[in-house]
């Protein structure tokens, strides 16, 4: 059984003691019963600058295991709900096939540096749409840590990034000076990044891609359907004095109805195999001169023929001697 | 004789009244019944009911409110440029040339050319984002380019209404027709169609188009009607798909004719020219398909493919719209045709508006003005039946109604979603029976006033006259 010695040395040590644990004891149990602080109250309120710069990791940062997360708030400069949106867009641009990631943190940093630490974060993060593809755009907010002049963005993107549709390289660099950049610099950090992302999303969804270039077999199909739509043309012109002439020995602005049909079909049917070629060749000439030469052969003529007729069986009608005699009589065609 | 079957008079008619017409009172023959008179009053009807349709339209243009799916046609409005270009980007598959097929953005291109106006004034609207975001970025027109495009549909909505006219005076007489295009120019529904820059209203005047293009055809099938049927109904079809339905279904009647005649005449009845109108029958998908692709260079590379996997984009489109807006789904056939009187009598009246305007005029103000829309439309739909039963199942009218019941039908069970625009095609259907209604009942009034006039002028005639009713027409021969 120990004792304990009553020396004053041991007297003031017991004391002492005695007061670190009352005082310890008083700490904790005001920590305790304090509120929370803001940045655990409300989740939905961004937090300032010296609360948030305790919690920057030291050393470069690991990316979760769930890719899904493509929003690094770390800077905590975004509500919940901003994050969630913004989740949702990069979400919505992934299935575009254009993978973005956010990422923001309290750092004095100059531009440089950032735009440094955004390269490598895209490289050691992997973010692109496919292994390899190097196609990734990451946005990097800086937030000063005493003053929002040190505040930036930076956005570091890959070899592949552009085109995205017809998002081109240059096109992005003016989205991001003139409505992405602004925006820091008045401290409306979401609506920078809201700039940045919907813009490209927009792009990405809803502007065109571009043709896919010709292949060698189509540029040969591109050339005969040039020829042949020229040839056709002057078929559709020459043809409908060339039928008649052949047919009824006579050249006449008026043919008769079954020279009209022999024409149509004849040239009908080369509108439509040369609109096949023009098609596999993607020629556009070829395309559009098949396209009217059929409407004419198809719908224009036709109606020629159908008016011609009506209008013989009209003149029949009122002048049956007429009709009796042209119907043994060589112009009956 | 006269060229519309409604007037097409038995021979009991003839006997009495043409010789009474023409040798006891030539000088009192009325001025509408003369060849070039009856021209005159029914191109005096069209100005007519065009003026009154455009200067509604044209008085709400500023009034109506924005939606955000007229910035996405406007914004498709260059496509009337790059058309001549189809192998282009524009053309390339992506979500906006699988969208919409681009009948709609020739026309408001059209009209913003014929204005004046820029074809690429706005970016694309974002349905994912709110209107302050997309104003921000740019996806809202000019006010002037917004009210260019309003007004091309201004247009249109009077020509729909002009139309409608035609297709009720075929039905029945002008009076219909004149009420069909009154009781259309003031629903409520086509004025607000009509007022914003989309592309239901073409979709009507092609549907109104192929009505009449139908009755005609019936009557004389010629390679012309045929045409303008097919035309029409494959411009239809690249304004918004589902015309091209009608196409098939006429194509199937077709078929009946066709082996009816057979069955009736044997061989010699399917041999040209005889089986004309069932080979133009026949021929009415390929008619509107061509102009369906014709139009649509996104198709040209591969139509059947394309078009399938457009039908298919729509399907998910619509089942999607079904899927953020729970309350506009519409789950079957029924609930879709109960919806139609929620939306074309409830919420949206002809009959109501019209007495809300003569009250105003009078300066009466009523608190709840009731809507006899549907009352007019169910009789107008019995008397339809009627007179395609009196008529046969081969007659201008038996044709006219089984288009516009195709019609009817493929907007009820294609109806996924519960938007307002969707019933134009509908509304145009009830517009056309409104007509019926009201032209039966003035052959009714006409006959009765006849009959009292005839009796009293002629007591020999009286047992004649008392005998003949106007609608009763013996049916029409085939062709």
């Amino acid at each position: 059984m120990s004792t304990i010695s009553t020396t004053p040395a041991n007297i003031a040590a017991y004391v002492h003691h005695r007061t670190a644990k009352f005082v310890t004891a008083v700490v904790v149990m005001f920590a305790l019963l304090a509120p929370p602080s803001p940045v655990t109250a409300s989740t939905d309120q961004p937090g300032n600058r010296s609360e948030t710069d305790a919690m920057q990791p030291a050393g470069f940062p690991e990316r979760d295991e769930d890719r899904e997360i493509r929003v690094y708030d770390k800077a905590d400069i975004l509500t919940d709900a901003q994050e969630e949106s913004m989740e949702n867009d990069l979400d919505r641009a992934n299935g575009a096939g254009v993978e973005v990631l956010v990422y923001t943190r309290i750092s004095d940093d100059s531009r440089e540096d950032s735009q440094v630490f955004a390269d490598q974060l895209r490289a050691e993060w992997g973010v692109e749409s496919g292994v390899g593809d190097d196609d990734g755009l990451v946005y990097l907010v800086s937030v000063g840590s005493a003053a929002s002049e040190m505040d930036s963005i930076v956005v570091s993107t890959g070899g592949n990034t552009f085109p995205i549709r017809q998002l081109d390289k240059a096109t992005f660099e003016g989205i991001f000076d003139n409505e992405v950049t602004p925006q820091i610099e008045d401290g409306e950090f979401n609506r920078a990044l809201l700039f940045g992302i919907r813009r490209v999303l927009n792009f990405a969804e809803y502007s065109p891609p571009d043709p896919s270039p010709l292949t060698p077999v189509q540029d040969h199909f591109r050339l005969a359907a040039a020829i042949l739509a020229a040839g056709l043309l002057q078929l559709a012109v020459i043809g409908y004095f060339l039928v008649p002439a052949l047919r009824e020995r006579r050249l006449s602005f008026v043919p008769a109805t079954r020279s009209l049909a022999i024409y149509a079909t004849v040239l009908g049917a080369l509108g439509v195999g040369t609109g096949i070629v023009a098609i596999a060749g993607r020629s556009t000439f070829g395309s559009l001169t098949s396209l009217g030469v059929v409407i004419w052969a198809g719908c224009i003529v036709p109606l020629l023929i159908g008016y011609r007729s009506r209008r013989r069986e009209q003149s029949a009608a009122d002048h049956p001697a007429i009709a009796r005699q042209s119907a043994i009589g060589p112009l009956n065609v | 004789m006269s060229r519309r079957g409604h007037n097409r008079m038995p021979a009991g008619r003839e006997a009495f009244s043409t010789p009474m017409v023409m040798q006891d009172q030539p000088a009192s023959v009325p001025f509408s019944r003369l060849r070039s008179g009856r021209w005159l009053v029914n191109a005096l009807i069209v100005v007519f009911l065009f003026t009154v349709s455009y200067a509604i339209n044209e008085s709400n243009i500023v009034a109506t409110e924005r939606h955000p799916d007229e910035t996405r046609w406007l914004n498709r409005a260059y496509y009337i440029e790059d058309f001549a270009d189809p192998y282009g980007k524009t053309w390339q598959d992506y979500y906006l040339t699988r969208g919409q097929p681009p009948g709609g953005s020739y026309l408001i291109g059209l009209g913003l050319l014929v204005q004046g106006q820029p074809l690429d004034s706005n970016g694309v609207w974002d349905f994912h984002y709110g209107d302050d975001w997309n104003e921000n970025t740019g996806a809202v027109p000019d006010r002037d380019v917004l009210l260019a495009g309003r007004r091309t549909n201004a247009v249109v909505g009077a020509l729909v209404v002009v139309v409608t006219f035609i297709a009720a005076s075929m039905l029945t007489n002008r009076i219909g027709g004149l009420f069909a295009g009154l009781f259309l120019a003031y629903h409520p529904l086509h004025i607000k169609l009509s007022t914003q820059a989309l592309s239901d209203e073409l979709l009507a005047l092609t549907l109104a188009v192929t009505f009449v293009a139908s009755f005609k055809f019936a009557r004389q099938p010629s390679f012309g009607w045929a045409l303008l049927m097919g035309v029409s109904l494959g411009i239809g079809g690249a304004t918004k798909l589902a015309p091209l339905a009608l196409s098939f279904v006429l194509a199937g009647f077709g078929v009946i004719w066709l082996l009816w005649r057979h069955r009736r005449f044997g061989r010699e009845a399917l041999r040209w020219p005889a089986s004309r109108q069932g080979i133009f029958l026949l021929l009415q998908p390929v008619i509107s398909g061509f102009i369906f692709v014709a139009m649509y260079p996104y198709l040209w590379v591969a139509p059947i493919r394309r078009s399938l996997e457009l039908l298919d984009f729509r399907r998910t489109e619509m089942a999607s719209q079904a899927r953020i807006w729970p309350w506009a789904q519409v789950d079957n056939p029924k609930d879709a045709f109960m919806r139609y009187g929620e939306q074309l009598h409830d919420a949206a009246s002809s009959t109501r508006h019209f007495q809300q305007w003569i009250l105003d005029q009078l300066g009466y103000s009523v608190r709840n003005p009731v809507s006899f829309d549907f009352i007019i439309v169910a009789i107008g739909a019995i008397l339809l039946l009627r007179i395609v039963l009196e008529r046969g199942l081969w007659s201008p009218h038996a044709m006219m109604a089984l288009v516009m019941a195709a019609e009817v039908g493929a907007v009820t069970v294609g109806l996924g979603v519960d938007f307002y625009r969707y019933y134009l095609p509908v509304l145009l259907v009830n517009s056309i029976l409104v007509g019926v209604a009201f032209g039966m009942g003035s052959e009714s009034i006409r006959d009765l006033y006849s009959r009292k006039w005839v009796a009293a002028s002629s007591p020999e005639s009286t047992a004649a006259a008392a005998s003949w009713k106007s609608q009763e027409i013996g049916p029409e021969r085939a062709s």
